[in-house]
């Protein structure tokens, strides 16, 4: 029954892209502009690029794998920091008190509005972890704070009632029961990583990267690779968040389940 | 029901948040083994005597003893069951049933133990499943043998029932009972329900309205299995309910 459910849907949304794919054909046969590709041009620029590779003899592939490299560095170092300053911050109110005039009007600086800054003060790959840091960092961190915050002060006198200290009950309750919100700051904080590599490969020196390749065929005013560039981000951005909901289903099957 | 040194020892005690007195002047014994119910008005005070006889508040004045000492629970062993859900939503019935064991560090026999417990609340055959994929009344059990898993010198029940339909109410009263009846806790169950109240006590001591000190103490004489029904079960309740009336501010 649900599998069937599933089928329909996924044939309804096909459907549709099909029908945007196919207007969007015929309005180039009435524009006629070589700035608006059709989506037969589209594709073909993505095979040859994926196949043949852009001017630098560089493919697809070679872009994606440099930009989800940077981007998981700056992820995973968005995690090793945020997670346990979350936590910290989380546990002692005091902190969080004489810390948010620093952390709030921070949080609120969009990742490109660094870029100057960063260019000016920072050279070298450092550049690109640093911009897409600044992007995941702060959801990871306000989730964790909040996710510890939480915690159903009922399950806190649960384990003070049978004894426990400190140590257990942040280690047996806080933790456990901020972990959904935690994941759910890692998967936010990913998805704004992802979309922090425009601005990283803009001022990241090296030729490589999705963004990068972008930018080289502005400059040729080749609409036909930008999309497909642009296109390839998206996907790889869609793929990386159903493969974190994937392990995060996993990860907190004890969670009521509520499916998107 | 006579023993010669009683489990809790409840003397004078009172309690103020700041200015907001919560009791005043409580003080009731309990001997080992008895099953004594507090029945009182609406925001009397009933949870925060729990507490503090529990150990998770502090008192202002007077003093409580549970087998001589001063509540404690890093030292003594106590069963608290919540009147909200309570279980640890990450961990599976036989985890829940295990935490207070973990924290106490009795790893040796654990295992056993755990399985004793669900066995005691009719559970077997849920050991893996997670609190959200059972019912409400079964999530008390797990509570309950949670509670109960660490062997506590008292258990202490906070109107354990009083979100649970009429039925499975019913059901747990019974169940509550034989497991009284098997393992002697010395225990107090706060609860607003006079009929729960004459059901599962020895004694039902009425608390006053807030700032809460004990009214009265009622001794129910009654053979087990009671009967709802009876002449002397309504007796009592009706006792009962005449002093909680007095207690109730006037319409």
């Amino acid at each position: 029954m649900r599998s069937v459910a599933i089928l329909r849907s996924l044939a309804q949304s096909l459907g549709l892209l099909v029908v945007l794919l196919v207007l969007w054909q015929a309005l180039t046969q009435f524009v006629r502009s070589p700035f608006f590709p059709s989506p037969l041009e589209v594709a073909k620029a993505w095979v040859t690029i994926a196949t043949r590779g852009d001017l630098e003899r560089l493919t697809l592939t070679d872009h994606a794998v440099a930009s989800i490299h940077r981007v998981l560095t700056g992820f995973g170092l968005a995690c090793i920091t945020g997670i346990p300053t979350g936590l910290v911050i989380g546990l002692r109110r005091e902190i969080y008190q004489t810390t948010k005039t620093i952390i709030e009007p921070l949080r609120f600086i969009p990742p490109i509005a660094w870029v100057p800054l960063v260019i000016i003060l920072i050279t070298g790959y450092l550049r690109y972890v640093l911009i897409i840091w600044l992007g995941a960092f702060f959801p990871i961190l306000i989730n964790t704070i909040v996710g510890i915050n939480r915690t159903n002060p009922t399950l806190v006198n649960v384990a003070k009632v049978l004894g426990a200290d400190k140590k257990s009950t942040i280690l047996k309750v806080m933790i456990p029961s901020a972990l959904p919100e935690i994941v759910a700051g890692m998967r936010i904080g990913l998805g704004v990583a992802w979309m922090c590599i425009m601005a990283a490969e803009m001022i990241g020196g090296e030729m490589l990267g999705l963004g990068r390749l972008i930018l080289k065929y502005a400059e040729l005013l080749r609409v036909d690779v930008i999309i497909a560039g642009m296109l390839t981000i998206g996907i790889i951005g869609l793929l990386m968040n159903e493969a974190f909901i994937r392990v995060e289903n996993y990860v907190l099957r004890w969670r009521v389940e509520v499916r998107i | 029901m006579t023993t010669e040194t009683p489990c809790i020892v409840a003397k004078n005690v009172s309690k103020h948040f700041d200015k907001l007195q919560i009791l005043n002047d409580a003080s009731f014994e309990a001997s080992e083994g008895e099953f004594l119910c507090f029945v009182g008005p609406s925001g009397c005070g009933k949870t925060t005597l729990l507490k503090i006889v529990s150990g998770l508040e502090s008192l202002s004045s007077g003093s409580i003893l549970i087998r001589g000492e001063p509540p404690n629970p890093k030292v003594q062993s106590i069963g608290f069951v919540f009147q909200e859900f309570s279980l640890f939503p990450w961990r599976s019935v036989w985890d829940n049933v295990k935490f207070g064991l973990e924290i106490k560090g009795s790893i040796g026999d654990s295992g056993s133990r755990v399985k004793e417990m669900i066995d005691l609340v009719g559970l077997s055959g849920f050991e893996k499943y997670y609190p959200h994929q059972i019912s409400g009344g079964m999530c008390k059990r797990v509570a309950i043998a949670r509670s109960l898993a660490v062997d506590p010198s008292v258990l202490l029940m906070d109107e354990p029932f009083g979100d649970l339909d009429a039925q499975t109410r019913w059901i747990m009263h019974r169940e509550l009972y034989s497991i009284h009846e098997k393992l002697r806790k010395t225990t107090l169950f706060v609860t607003h329900n006079v009929e729960e109240a004459v059901y599962l006590a020895d004694r039902v001591i009425v608390l006053t309205k807030r700032p809460a000190s004990t009214k009265q103490t009622i001794s129910i004489d009654l053979e087990r299995p009671r009967y709802e029904l009876s002449e002397q079960f309504v007796r009592y309740r009706e006792q009962i309910l005449k002093l909680l009336r007095e207690e109730v501010p006037q319409i």
